[in-house]
Formats: C-alpha cells, sequence, structure tokens
C-alpha cells in the first residue's frame, strides 16, 4: 500500500530547496569577486541573484501541499522545536526566502524597479515607499545570506539524516553530501542559465569562474559519498544491510551508473578537460559552449536523482518489521 | 512509587485467541473482523512464528522519538505512559511515520482531514482507573498492566522461577531508551521480527547527537570555502598586478638597482 510515506513532491522540493541554496552562494560570492575594486562577474550575480528565490519559494509551495492537513502549515510557525529537524528547517527556509527575495530587488534595475511599483494602486502610499534603491545593500545582504543558503543546503539532508529509525539517511554525512550538491546543483544552474541566454552571451570568463566553482563542488561531494560507503561498510549491522540497496540492490544501477558516472564523474570530467589547459599550460580558456551545457545538464539531472536515491532508498531501509505491512 | 504504567507481555502464556484485538476494536470503535497487521483498523495486531504469537502495537517509548520530530508537538509522553496524538494540532507531515522505529503510526492517506493511528493505550480508561481493554479482555494472563516498576519484578522474577524456559532478557525494559511495553519470550527476540541493532540508546538522543554535529560542518565547510575565495582572490588580485605591470613597460622593474 503505502510503503513510502514521501514521495515525488519531497524528492523535487529538496532538489529545488538546494538549487536556491546553490544559486545564492554562487551569486553571492560572484558579488564579491572583484579585480581593480570592478566587479569581474556583475553579469553571473545578477543572473543569480534574479533566479535564486524562485525555486526554493516553488519548493516550499509543493512541502506544502504534500501536508495531509495543509490549511494548518501555519502552526509550524507558532511552535519553534529545537528537537525536531523539521520545525528548524520551517524557520531557516522562510527566512532565507525572505532574504533571497530582498536580495533580488537589490539586483534590479532603476527602470525594472519602477515598472513593478507601476503595477501598484498609486494610493497605496505605505507601499510605495518600498520603492527604495538599495543596491548598495548588495555586499550585507549577500553576507547575512550566506549561513542561511548553507544552513537550507544542510537542512535538506539533515530532515534524512536526523531520523534514526532509517539506517540508510541516518549518518552524519548525508547532511554534507546534500549541502555540497545543492551548491554545485547551483552553479550548474546558473552557468545553464547563462548559456541560454542569448541576449547577454555568456563571457569565457564567467564560463570558466562556474566551471571553476561547479569542479570545487563536486570534488566535495565526491569525497563525502565515498567516506558514506565506507564507512557505512564499517558501520553496525543495521546500516550494513542498509547500504546493500545501493550496492547490488534495487538501487545500484541508478546510484552507480545514472547518479554517479553520469551525475557526477561525467559532469566532472568534461569540466576537468575545459579547464586544464587553461590552468596548468598556461593556453586561454575556449569554454565550449556545447561542453559547458552538456555538463551543467548533467549536474543537475545528478543532484535530482540523489534526491530520489536518498528518499527512496531511505524509507526502505528500517530496523524493526513489527508495523511494517508484508 | 512510579505513577508509570506499563504492559508485560508473556509470550509463554499467549494462546492467539486474538481477544485482544477484539477488545481493542470494540474500545476503539473500529470495524470488526481480525487483521494480522497494523492497520488504520488494527491498533494491535498478532504476528505468528512457528507456535508463538507476537502482540504488535505501539511500544510507547520513554523517550519517543515520534514525539521529538513532530514540529507542532502534535504528539506527547504524557506523565502516565502513553503517548498522546492531537489530531486538532497534527499538519499530517508525515515525519513521525519516518522516525518510529517500529513502523507503527498508520496515516490516514484517503482522508482529506487526514490523522495518525495507533494505539492509544486506553489513556481515557487509565484516566478512569480501568486497565486497557487488551489486558482486561485477555483470558491467560499473557497481557498484564500494572505499575512500570511493579511489572518490571514481576518479568525478573518469571525469567528467574523458572530460568529454562525463558531468554534471559526483558525487552523494552530499556531497548531505545526503554519502552512501555515489555515481552518475556522462549525463544531469542531476534526470530520473532524484534531487531535487536536498535540498541539502548533513546533514539531522540541519537538525532541530537547528528543535530550538534551541523555547527562543525557549519565551521569546517565556512573555513574551506572562505579558504578557496582566498584563494581565487588572490590569484585575481595578482592577474590583475601582472597585467597593471605589463602596461607600463617603460618602468623599470623593482628588483633592479
Amino acid at each position: 500500500m503505502h510503503e513510502f510515506n514521501w514521495g515525488l513532491l519531497i524528492v523535487v522540493y529538496l532538489f529545488l530547496g538546494g538549487l536556491s541554496a546553490g544559486l545564492f552562494f554562487a551569486a553571492g560570492l560572484a558579488n564579491y569577486l572583484t579585480v581593480d575594486d570592478k566587479p569581474v562577474y556583475a553579469k553571473v550575480a545578477r543572473m543569480g541573484a534574479l533566479l535564486a528565490p524562485w525555486p526554493v519559494a516553488i519548493g516550499s509551495g509543493l512541502l506544502i501541499l504534500d501536508l495531509g492537513n495543509w490549511y494548518r502549515f501555519y502552526k509550524l510557525f507558532l511552535h519553534f522545536r529545537w528537537q525536531s529537524p523539521m520545525s528548524i528547517g520551517s524557520y531557516l527556509l522562510t527566512i532565507f526566502t525572505l532574504i533571497a527575495f530582498v536580495y533580488l530587488f537589490a539586483w534590479l534595475k532603476e527602470d525594472e524597479r519602477k515598472w513593478i511599483f507601476s503595477k501598484v494602486p498609486a494610493t497605496w502610499k505605505q507601499v510605495h515607499r518600498l520603492n527604495v534603491d538599495i543596491s548598495s545593500w548588495r555586499e550585507k545582504i549577500a553576507m547575512v545570506g550566506f549561513p542561511f543558503s548553507i544552513g537550507v543546503g544542510i537542512y535538506t539532508g539533515v530532515l534524512l539524516g536526523a531520523v534514526s529509525a532509517r539506517p540508510f539517511w541516518n549518518t552524519n554525512l548525508v547532511a554534507q553530501m546534500f549541502l555540497f550538491s545543492a551548491l554545485s546543483s547551483g552553479s550548474a544552474a546558473l552557468l545553464l542559465a547563462m548559456l541560454l541566454d542569448r541576449k547577454n552571451p555568456i563571457e569565457k570568463h564567467e564560463t570558466k569562474f562556474l566551471v571553476t566553482l561547479d569542479v570545487v563542488f563536486i570534488s566535495l561531494e565526491l569525497f563525502i559519498i565515498l567516506p558514506y560507503i565506507i564507512h557505512g561498510q564499517l558501520s553496525s549491522q543495521a546500516v550494513k544491510d542498509a547500504l546493500t540497496l545501493i550496492l547490488g540492490g534495487p538501487y545500484t544501477v541508478v546510484f552507480w551508473v545514472f547518479f554517479l558516472f553520469l551525475g557526477l564523474l561525467v559532469p566532472l570530467a568534461i569540466e576537468v578537460y575545459e579547464l586544464f589547459p587553461s590552468i596548468f599550460k598556461g593556453h586561454e580558456f575556449h569554454g565550449s559552449r556545447r561542453m559547458a551545457l552538456t555538463a551543467a545538464g548533467l549536474v543537475l539531472f545528478g543532484g535530482f536523482l540523489l534526491r530520489y536515491i536518498f528518499v527512496y532508498a531511505g524509507q526502505v531501509s528500517s530496523f524493526h518489521r513489527m508495523g511494517l505491512l508484508r | 512509587m512510579s505513577q508509570k504504567k506499563a504492559m508485560l507481555i508473556d509470550l509463554t502464556l499467549c494462546v492467539g485467541c486474538n481477544a485482544c484485538q477484539g477488545a481493542c476494536k470494540e474500545e476503539n470503535r473500529l470495524p470488526p473482523g481480525e487483521e494480522k497487521y497494523l492497520s488504520l483498523t488494527a491498533y494491535t495486531a498478532l504476528d505468528k512464528y512457528n507456535d508463538l504469537y507476537v502482540r504488535r502495537m505501539c511500544q510507547h517509548c520513554d523517550v519517543p522519538t515520534c514525539v521529538s520530530v513532530c514540529p507542532v508537538g502534535a504528539l506527547s509522553k504524557t506523565e502516565a505512559g502513553p503517548v498522546a496524538y492531537d489530531a486538532e494540532k497534527c499538519i499530517g507531515c508525515r515525519y513521525c511515520l519516518q522516525a518510529c522505529p517500529f513502523h507503527v503510526p498508520k496515516y490516514e492517506w484517503s482522508s482529506t482531514k487526514p490523522r495518525i493511528q495507533k494505539c492509544k493505550f486506553c489513556a481515557s480508561r487509565l484516566a478512569r482507573g480501568l486497565q486497557p481493554a487488551c489486558a482486561e479482555a485477555c483470558p491467560t494472563g499473557a497481557t498484564q498492566f500494572g505499575d512500570r516498576e511493579e511489572l518490571l519484578v514481576e518479568a525478573a522474577r518469571r525469567i528467574n522461577a523458572e530460568p529454562a524456559k525463558f531468554v534471559h532478557r526483558i525487552y523494552g525494559k530499556d531497548d531505545v531508551g526503554g519502552t512501555s511495553m515489555f515481552y518475556l519470550s522462549p525463544v531469542p527476540f531476534e526470530q520473532l521480527g524484534f531487531d535487536s541493532r536498535m540498541g539502548k540508546t533513546p533514539m531522540p538522543m541519537l538525532t541530537m547527537s547528528a543535530l550538534s554535529k551541523v555547527p562543525n560542518v557549519l565551521s569546517v565547510g565556512g573555513v574551506l570555502l572562505g579558504g578557496v575565495w582566498w584563494i581565487t582572490n588572490r590569484r585575481a588580485k595578482v592577474q590583475a598586478f601582472e597585467a597593471s605591470q605589463k602596461k607600463d613597460p617603460t618602468r623599470p622593474p623593482e628588483d633592479k638597482p
């Protein structure tokens, strides 16, 4: 009947939440990098700021829809229960979404801002008071937002990792894995968006920046996944049993072939291949559009699969048969 | 001494008559009929292993993880022992279903106003000074209701009286930090679908140990990313410096006199 209490909506939400965290992080970082006090990645920063709030806003909406009694979701904010990861997470998510929207507002151009406020009746004076230029706050907002973006990235993993009754999830490494996966999908999504934006074609140094960022995050993610498997093998019998789900069990192919190989190693190889000559041989960075498109797409695909595998495989792994349907 | 209530389930006395399930269904006004597994309409069920019957129901843990993960406090551990559920508070997130190591809570999937269903330990009967319906209905005394401390003494007494008959273990005494349902068995519990891998630590403590790692991860990650940023930034600065050097070829290099 219902072997899976959490389904595809949760997978999509975990992916979108992480995506926003990664987008905000990459965009904020781009905003900070300057040469001769001139921002070199301003276009990246703007694109990221404009994109960042939307996935998490949609994801939160899905999350509320997934609740059985969705009209009672406000009760989440009448309580604060520090023992419940979901309670902590709902606050984190809300604060992060708000910051991301303020950050978006700070990146709007003068005419865009005026256009938005032209849609508001002129008599709503209090609303029109918000029509101010806060572009000078960009760095400060990004600074405040960084911890929250990382928090959201970690939280999506902690939500699963803190459940002691599911051995497949119950390791500290899941949170870090999800964080790095979120950051890498964020920079990949940013790369994809900039490549697809034909009006302002992406410049080579921007591609190089995003590809470098992605290589760093994918490598970090890889360094978490391998310990996760080794650590699990050396851990208690329950965790070892749970890992058979991806080591010979029903999730083996999707984990090794589609996630690890196609979603992680192939894009990593492409990106390293692209970067290698420019970093170690002093050649100019070519920035092949097709290569970048493929790598970014695959990273996003892999990020989604990671959530899929964890949400579904985790729910199969369990201790007791007491209340299980057979 | 202790006001905490519990039940002792002696598998050697159970004959599998299913009176407990019948009484439970009557008490909770559930549709009658024998059910083999826990469901929305069976808060207790008998599981058969060879010639042994094992009662399944909410264990009413002392430190319940369903309570700790609930973001809105719809589940709570009451002083008398029952883990109580308030349907009016529940938002339907199903985190308790994920967290329960015994897979006890069941969710009303087909309802538009879904609730969780599970054994209530007959909290309303307990409040009236009665024993739970299942314990009252049990004809052989296989399910016995009483004070937690007294039942522990009684269970130990039974094991000591007939050491050859029982496995020397009271399941629930300290498993997952102690529960309100004690089991005595003539065969190892692992053969009866109980899981010995769960340990003695209350599950919420394990959750906290995972949560407490978050600050570490944050700081290590912060330092790491700060390092990455510093290196990238420095490289950009060096490049800019070199570029400015190239622009001005007339200026003599600084290391020459």
